[in-house]
Formats: C-alpha cells, sequence, structure tokens
C-alpha cells in the first residue's frame, strides 16, 4: 500500500474515529453518573441527524456549523425528555439496574420505531455541504469532508473538556461521578446534574448524528450499530474516562477502516465485536487501565 | 424485593391443563392454515423464550445472543436435511448439538457482569449473523436456503400446518415439564444462588464458571432445538430471520411475559408473535408499543404479565377464601 | 499436634494498602479461636483469604498439612472450610429449606440430565439433602420456618439460617464473621450456646466479633490483629490483660486522666 492512500486511509479512520469518540463519550458520561449502559444512545444520534435534514429542508442555505448545532440542541433535548420523562421514574421507585438497561433497550425500540414513522423508512440524503474538489496533501487527496468532521468533532470534544474543568456545572458533574454521595452533602442538586449529563450525552450523540449523516445518509436505524462500536471504543479506552472515550473512539474509527481493507469488507462489522469481545476477556480495564498501572 | 407470589399446586396445574387443552383444540376448532401457521411460529418462539428465561430468569444472565443459536439450529437442521438428505430426527438432534457446541465458546465470558456479558452475547449474535450472510457457500448466503423439506418421525410424515404445529406443540410441552424438574433440582438451586448472592454461592462450593457456562449451553442447545423447528417450520431460511433484533425480540418476549416465570416466557412469546396479527391496521405502531410495553414492565418491577395475572389471581382467590372463611364462621351479613 | 489450619506469612495487598501483612497462624482442631481486632485491622479480609473469596499475594496456607494456597472459593468449600457473612448474603427469594440445601451443594453429584429424567439416584439425593437440611435447621433453633422465604424471617433467626447453611455439609471449619452484629443480650447468649453445640458436634470455628461478651465466652484462644498484623495471641485472660492489645483499642494508656484534665 502507497504512503498516499495510507494517509487516505488514515484520515478516513479519523473522521469515523471522531464521530465514534462523540458517541462514545455520551455512554461514559452517563455511565458514570448514573451506571446505566444507555442502550437508546445510538437513538439520539440518529434524531441528531434528522432534526439537522430537516433543518436543512427549512433553511436550505444553512452550511454544516448551524446543522451541527442544530442536531446538538435537539439531541440533547430529547435525552433530557426520556430522563425526565422515564429514567427518573424508574429510579425513584428503585427499579434494579439490570431491568433499567433493559428498559433502555425499550426506549431505542421506540425511539427507533418513531423515527421510522415521522421520517419514513427510507434513508434520507444529507446535502452537498463541501466543496467536491479533494484537498491535495503531496500525492494524496483527501475529501474536505472528512477534515470538516474532524475538526468539528475536536472543536466539541475541546469544549466539552473545557466546560467539565472550567465551569461550576463541569466540576459539579465530575464530582457527582465519582462521589455521589459526598456531592450531595456539598449541596449538588443531583437530579439536575444527572439532567445535564444526559443533556451533554445526548448533545454529543446529535452532533455524531449530523456528521455520520453528513457522511453516509440520515435513516431510522442509523444509530443503533455505530453506538454498539462506540461503546466498544468506550471499553477499549476505559470505561468510565472520558479521555479513554475520546482515544478510544478514534484508534476504533482507524483500526476499523484499516481492517476492512487488509480483512475483509462484509466483516467489517464484526471486527468491532470481536474486538469488544477480546477487551473484556483482556484488558477490562482497557488503554486508561494498562496506562494507570503503568504509573 | 418480595418473594413470588405462591399458589396453591391445584391451581397451577389447573391452569396449565386448560392451557394445553386449548393449544391442543385449535387447530380443530380453526383449521384455516394461516391461523395454524403462525400459532406454530409462536410456539416455536416460547420454546426459545423458554431457554432465555432459564439464563435471564434463573440464573440472572441478560443473553442478548440467543438469535444466534436459532440461526445455527436452523441452518444445522436445514443444510443437513437438504444437501445430505438425512433424516429428520437426526438433523433434529444435530442442531440442538451444533448450537450446543457453538455455545461454548461464550465460556470465557461468562466471567463479565451483567451489562458486559449483554453486549458481549450481542457481539456474539452479529459476528453469528455475518458468517450465516457471508459464507454462501455453506448458507447460500442471502440468497437463504429453500425447500426445506417436512419433519419427519420414523416411519410418519408430518407433512401439512396441522402436523407440524402438534410436532412443536409436543416439543414446547416437552420443554416446560423438563425445566419444570430442572430448576427445582441441584443445578437450579446453584444458578439461582448465583443470580441472587454470588460470593455466597461460592461459598457454599458452586463453581461460577461452570454453571453459568452449563446454563448458556442448556439454553443453546433448547434453542437450536427451537431453530430446527422454525427452518422446517418456515420451509425456506434467510439471514435476515437471524439479525441481533430477533436476539431483543425474544428478551422482549421474556420482559413482557415476567422474567423468573416459565408460564410467562410462553405467554410473552404468543403476545409477541401475535400481537402483530392482531393489530394489522397498526403493524407500524407494532414496535411502538413494544418498546413501550417494556419500558411500562420493566418499571412494574420483573413480573410481567404473568406476574400481573398472578398478582390479580391471588387477590380474586383471597377475595373467594375469605368470604369463605367469613360465611363459614356466620360472619356474613 | 498437627494443626487443622496453618497460616504462613499470608499477606494481602490491595494496590498501596496490605490488608493482611505476613500473618502466621495455626488453629487446632476443635477448638474456637476468637479473632479480634479495631475496625481496618484486617479480620475481615483474613477470613477472605482463608475460605478463599480472595488469593493471597504471597505466604502460604495448609489445611490439615495439604498446601492449599490460592485454591478458589467453591474448591475450599468442597475441602470443609464454610462462613458466613458479616452483612449476611442469604438467598431472600428463596426458601429456608432452599437456603440451607444449596449449602449441601458440594456434597451432591447430580446434574441437567439425573433433573429432567429424575433418576432414582436424583431422587435419592434431594432426600438427602432436605433431610440434613431439616437436622441443621433443627441444630440452630429454626426447624418451625422450614418453608417460609427468607426474607420473611426476623434478622436475629436470618443470622441463625446463615450459620445453618454454614454447618450443613458438616465442614472441619467454620468461619464466622461478626455473627453477633445486631442481635440483643438473649440472642448473642443463644448464639453462644449454639456455636458450643456446633463445637461440640466436631467443627473447628474461627470467630470474627466486635462483641466483646460473646468472644471472651465463646472462645478457648483469642488471636489479635492490628494493621493486619498479628499482635497478640493468647487466652481470654492472657489477651484482656495485655498492655498493647488495650493501647490498639483503646488509645495510650493514660488517656482517661488526660482527657479529664480538660473538663
Amino acid at each position: 500500500m502507497s504512503g498516499s492512500q495510507l494517509l487516505e486511509l488514515l484520515v478516513g479512520g479519523l473522521a469515523i474515529g471522531c464521530i465514534y469518540s462523540l458517541i462514545a463519550l455520551g455512554f461514559t458520561m452517563i455511565i458514570r453518573a448514573t451506571g446505566v449502559l444507555h442502550f437508546a444512545q445510538g437513538e439520539l444520534v440518529m434524531l441528531g441527524a434528522m432534526f439537522g435534514v430537516t433543518a436543512h429542508r427549512l433553511l436550505p442555505s444553512l452550511p454544516l456549523a448551524p446543522l451541527l448545532l442544530t442536531g446538538m440542541v435537539f439531541g440533547g433535548l430529547a435525552a433530557v425528555a426520556i430522563e425526565l420523562g422515564v429514567y427518573r421514574t424508574l429510579r425513584v421507585r428503585r427499579i434494579p439496574l439490570m431491568n433499567i438497561t433493559i428498559a433502555t433497550i425499550g426506549m431505542s425500540i421506540l425511539l427507533q420505531n418513531t423515527g421510522q414513522l415521522v421520517w419514513g423508512s427510507e434513508p434520507i440524503a444529507y446535502p452537498k455541504l463541501f466543496a467536491s474538489t479533494a484537498y491535495s496533501l503531496g500525492p494524496a487527496r483527501i475529501a474536505p469532508q472528512l477534515v470538516w468532521i474532524i475538526g468539528m468533532g475536536v472543536v466539541v470534544m475541546l469544549l466539552l473538556q473545557l466546560f467539565l474543568a472550567f465551569t461550576r456545572t463541569g466540576r459539579a458533574m465530575q464530582a457527582a461521578a465519582q462521589r455521589p454521595d459526598t456531592a450531595q452533602l456539598m449541596g449538588i442538586n443531583l437530579t439536575r446534574i444527572t439532567a445535564y449529563t444526559y443533556a451533554i450525552a445526548g448533545a454529543l450523540g446529535g452532533g455524531a448524528g449530523v456528521l455520520l449523516g453528513s457522511l453516509f445518509y440520515a435513516s431510522f436505524n442509523m444509530g443503533f450499530l455505530p453506538a454498539i462500536k462506540a461503546f466498544v471504543a468506550a471499553t477499549l479506552g476505559g470505561l468510565g474516562s472520558i479521555g479513554g472515550a475520546m482515544f478510544g473512539g478514534i484508534i476504533f474509527g482507524v483500526i476499523e477502516t484499516f481492517a476492512a481493507v487488509w480483512i475483509s469488507t462484509s466483516y467489517k462489522d464484526a471486527v468491532g465485536m470481536v474486538m469488544l469481545i477480546l477487551i473484556l476477556l483482556v484488558w477490562p480495564e482497557g488503554l486508561v487501565g494498562l496506562i494507570r498501572k503503568r504509573r | 424485593m418480595s418473594a413470588r407470589p405462591q399458589f396453591h399446586a391445584g391451581y397451577l396445574w389447573a391452569g396449565r391443563i386448560i392451557m394445553l387443552a386449548c393449544l391442543i383444540a385449535v387447530p380443530i376448532l380453526y383449521p384455516q392454515k394461516y391461523v395454524v401457521h403462525v400459532l406454530g411460529l409462536a410456539m416455536i418462539f416460547a420454546i426459545a423464550a423458554l431457554a432465555l428465561q432459564v439464563l435471564l430468569g434463573f440464573a440472572g444472565l441478560l443473553s442478548i445472543g440467543q438469535a444466534a443459536f436459532l440461526g445455527i439450529g436452523a441452518y444445522t437442521s436445514a443444510i443437513l436435511t437438504t444437501r445430505y438428505k438425512l433424516p429428520f430426527e437426526l438433523a433434529f438432534l444435530a442442531a440442538g448439538l451444533s448450537a450446543g457446541i457453538a455455545s461454548l465458546t461464550l465460556v470465557p465470558i461468562t466471567r463479565l457482569r451483567g451489562v458486559y456479558l449483554a453486549v458481549a452475547t450481542l457481539g456474539f449474535t452479529i459476528i453469528i449473523h455475518l458468517v450465516l450472510l457471508n459464507e454462501e457457500w455453506l448458507t447460500g448466503g442471502s440468497f437463504g436456503i429453500l425447500n426445506i423439506p417436512w419433519p419427519s418421525l420414523g416411519p410418519w410424515s408430518l407433512k401439512g400446518e396441522t402436523a407440524i404445529y402438534y410436532l412443536c406443540l409436543g416439543v414446547l410441552v416437552v420443554t416446560f415439564v423438563a425445566l419444570h424438574r430442572l430448576m427445582p433440582s441441584r443445578f437450579g438451586r446453584a444458578l439461582q444462588a448465583i443470580m441472587l448472592e454470588e460470593d455466597a454461592a461460592r461459598a457454599c462450593g458452586v463453581d461460577l464458571t461452570y454453571y453459568k457456562s452449563q446454563a448458556f449451553v442448556v439454553a443453546a442447545i433448547i434453542t437450536g432445538f427451537a431453530g430446527s423447528l422454525f427452518a422446517h417450520h418456515s420451509q425456506y431460511l434467510n439471514p435476515n430471520d437471524f439479525t441481533f433484533w430477533k436476539s431483543i425480540e425474544i428478551v422482549l418476549m421474556v420482559a413482557v411475559g415476567g422474567i423468573g416465570s416459565f408460564a410467562g416466557a410462553v405467554t410473552g412469546a404468543f403476545v409477541v408473535t401475535l400481537l402483530p396479527e392482531f393489530l394489522r391496521a397498526a403493524d407500524e405502531y407494532r414496535m411502538v408499543i413494544f418498546g413501550s410495553m417494556l419500558i411500562v414492565f420493566m418499571g412494574l418491577g420483573h413480573r410481567g404479565l404473568a406476574g400481573l395475572f398472578s398478582t390479580f389471581a391471588l387477590r380474586v382467590l383471597q377475595r373467594r377464601s375469605l368470604a369463605e372463611h367469613a360465611s363459614a364462621h356466620g360472619l356474613t351479613r | 499436634m498437627t494443626a487443622l489450619l496453618a497460616l504462613d506469612r499470608l499477606t494481602r495487598r490491595f494496590g498501596g494498602i496490605t490488608a493482611v501483612d505476613a500473618l502466621s497462624m495455626r488453629l487446632e482442631a476443635g477448638e474456637i479461636r476468637g479473632l479480634i481486632g479495631p475496625n481496618g485491622a484486617g479480620k475481615t479480609t483474613t477470613l477472605d483469604l482463608i475460605s478463599g473469596l480472595t488469593a493471597p499475594t504471597s505466604g502460604r496456607m495448609e489445611l490439615l498439612q495439604t498446601d492449599v494456597t490460592g485454591e478458589p472459593a467453591h474448591r475450599l468449600a468442597g475441602r470443609g472450610i464454610r462462613r458466613t457473612f458479616q452483612n449476611l448474603k442469604l438467598f431472600t427469594e428463596l426458601s429456608v429449606l432452599q437456603n440451607v440445601m444449596i449449602g449441601l451443594h458440594a456434597a451432591g453429584t447430580t446434574g441437567v440430565c439425573d433433573a429432567i429424567i429424575a433418576t432414582p439416584r436424583q431422587r435419592r439425593e434431594e432426600e438427602m439433602m432436605v433431610q440434613e437440611s431439616l437436622g441443621a435447621l433443627a441444630t440452630v433453633g429454626l426447624a418451625d420456618q422450614v418453608n417460609r422465604p427468607a426474607s420473611a424471617l426476623a434478622y436475629g433467626h436470618r443470622r441463625l439460617l446463615e450459620i445453618a447453611r454454614a454447618i450443613v455439609a458438616r465442614p472441619i471449619l467454620l468461619l464466622l464473621d461478626e455473627p453477633a452484629a445486631g442481635l440483643n443480650t438473649s440472642e448473642a447468649e443463644t448464639l453462644v450456646i449454639t456455636i458450643r453445640r456446633i463445637n461440640a458436634q466436631g467443627v473447628t470455628a474461627l470467630l470474627v466479633e466486635h462483641h466483646m461478651d460473646v468472644i471472651m465466652a465463646a472462645c478457648s484462644r483469642i488471636t489479635v490483629l492490628n494493621y493486619g498484623q498479628k499482635l497478640a495471641e493468647g487466652t481470654p485472660g492472657e489477651i484482656r490483660g495485655n498492655d498493647s492489645v488495650i493501647e490498639a483499642y483503646l488509645g495510650r494508656p493514660g488517656l482517661e486522666e488526660r482527657i479529664s484534665a480538660y473538663a
């Protein structure tokens, strides 16, 4: 394989990796805050993509950035609605964790099929938001789309890091995730923090949806499989770790892209699943855990 | 968590006999091919749901991968009967065996906790589906397998919807009885101990990995048998019958029917398989309804339909026995 | 005299914390040994090590001269080491009888096929398990609660149920983790009598307790732990008068005078 091909594949892997990272961050934040594996995370991705494309239909002149924002806002709103309407009710009734997890499977089914009712079964193409001419980096030709996706993804992740580190709410979320009891004693309102957590997870998912849609297309069932892969990525990086989710997503995207070329395209999805099982068996702490142990 | 409502054994047996009688009577009362076909399908999934109940309701293991074993069993049976012209009885047994052997690959993941185990089984079902889809030389790929023959039992060929209906019913009854014998035994107690308190189970001498693996193998074998029935019932196999969505549907059946109740698993399978038939007009809403049902039932604590029915029945029986008690002591007005 | 259980510099580290530090101890067959120490001294971890719930970081453990270091809990249970838990780990959704029958798991051999076909071997084994379980329940005084769900039992009876589950397989070594926690005086007395009765049937016991009356009444010898290390070992009388033990529990001598100076 030539150097330029390698570079093109790498950029492709990074782009899809950024998308996985955003979704993985959503998983990680919810698991840190509530211990629940949110099976409906993929549907938040789908909702973001759908609202993004709907926004484009209403205002065809909108470029990528406002569409991304639309997806994030509606993803976040949807997530908060689900959390306040459904999940909180379940938690208040002290339903065991396994049941809540199964309930999120139900939510996933519900949202997917509601999406199908609202937007139909046919995939919806995203508009052409990017220039068609590829950038040239030496002999390699890079689609501007990929560069934009990587750029937007990195910006969103940076904003998230800044939010968590420097704002009161962000720090409160960190505290609540690590020591919920102590956080409550310090006056942090756990219910509100959980709502914020879902809002952010939804926004990240929604943003990923717009990016994913612009890369392929939007459809009612677009989110489930990427969400599972994002979960693999989060586990690869180290479940429960924000940095782990980010790096896990990017690394997973690159591995998957290269595996599709070097191993087999038809078994591309299997790569992720095999990785998942291997990681869970051998490295349950993920990469972050390995790094921590070395220290 | 409160213990399950306890019924006098007599009531339980009466209920089961009535159910069985209904199921035996249906093809006689409603001989339309379509009705018999759909009910046969419901019973096949009831067998798969019973298998999942062993894992979920008794060992506490959430497996979102049962469709993989359904598919392995179905394809084994189909390939052996179509390509190698083996008799159905052998193919049926081989289906269960191959699913059981395949489940041994899951032994390493049995040490994973809760959600991680669930996701690993989901991964397994995705991998198996891809194999079924891509290995055309073996499975016919997306073209599937056609003209799967009717089953046979010794000299009798079970041709026709009605015959296969009663075959499925027979397998369902045998499975139901077998599992009811299995759960109160040493094996069943070990599973429940693992579900309730793992450390205490270890301290009592229960080898966790061994018993969790056995639970998977038992569930896989039963599901493999269901797969074989599925193949000969539909007479056409396609990999898309065995996606992870099918695995999720089986979880749905058990969750709706009631986690921990075998009768619930059967009920849930019937509800999930038959509801679309009743909601013909609202077919698009089917999954929306199921998704909502899943959320609602999980929110009500996992007793599901079986639990609702038991609670209701208990209240009726208690009221009646209270009334009898009162009248016996001259306390009625 | 050959020891029933010999611990040789048994150590358990968790990351940076050494919960049990080079503990060496010998238990003689037939004794009731007390294991005491301030909170965090490593008592429960020691029980976890002996019962196999945790594997040691280093050191050796011998049961009847056989090296059993690092064996998993279910194997040690099969060898005759049984235990109760500090925070009770009953199978709450099962009946009292079923709880105790699970204690006999290692004594059984029937499996899936036996159960489904209902072989005579299966019937005999079930019968045996029921009889033995009823016997264990009678020993602890719960014979009248046999079919009730474990969750319906009063707290004191739950403690007794856990003991019944631990003794039904006629263990050679019984580890009791704070069995008197939360019991009132008369319940604690019943507990001591029950432990003595079990001991008289040939079961060696290692008793972790904070309830000093129970320790002093039940135990023939006491081992004291502090910061994961053995601080002292001796008869109840010797331990009562041991200065370093008093200091570990109560702080430096003269504390009372120094406090009253501030009054």
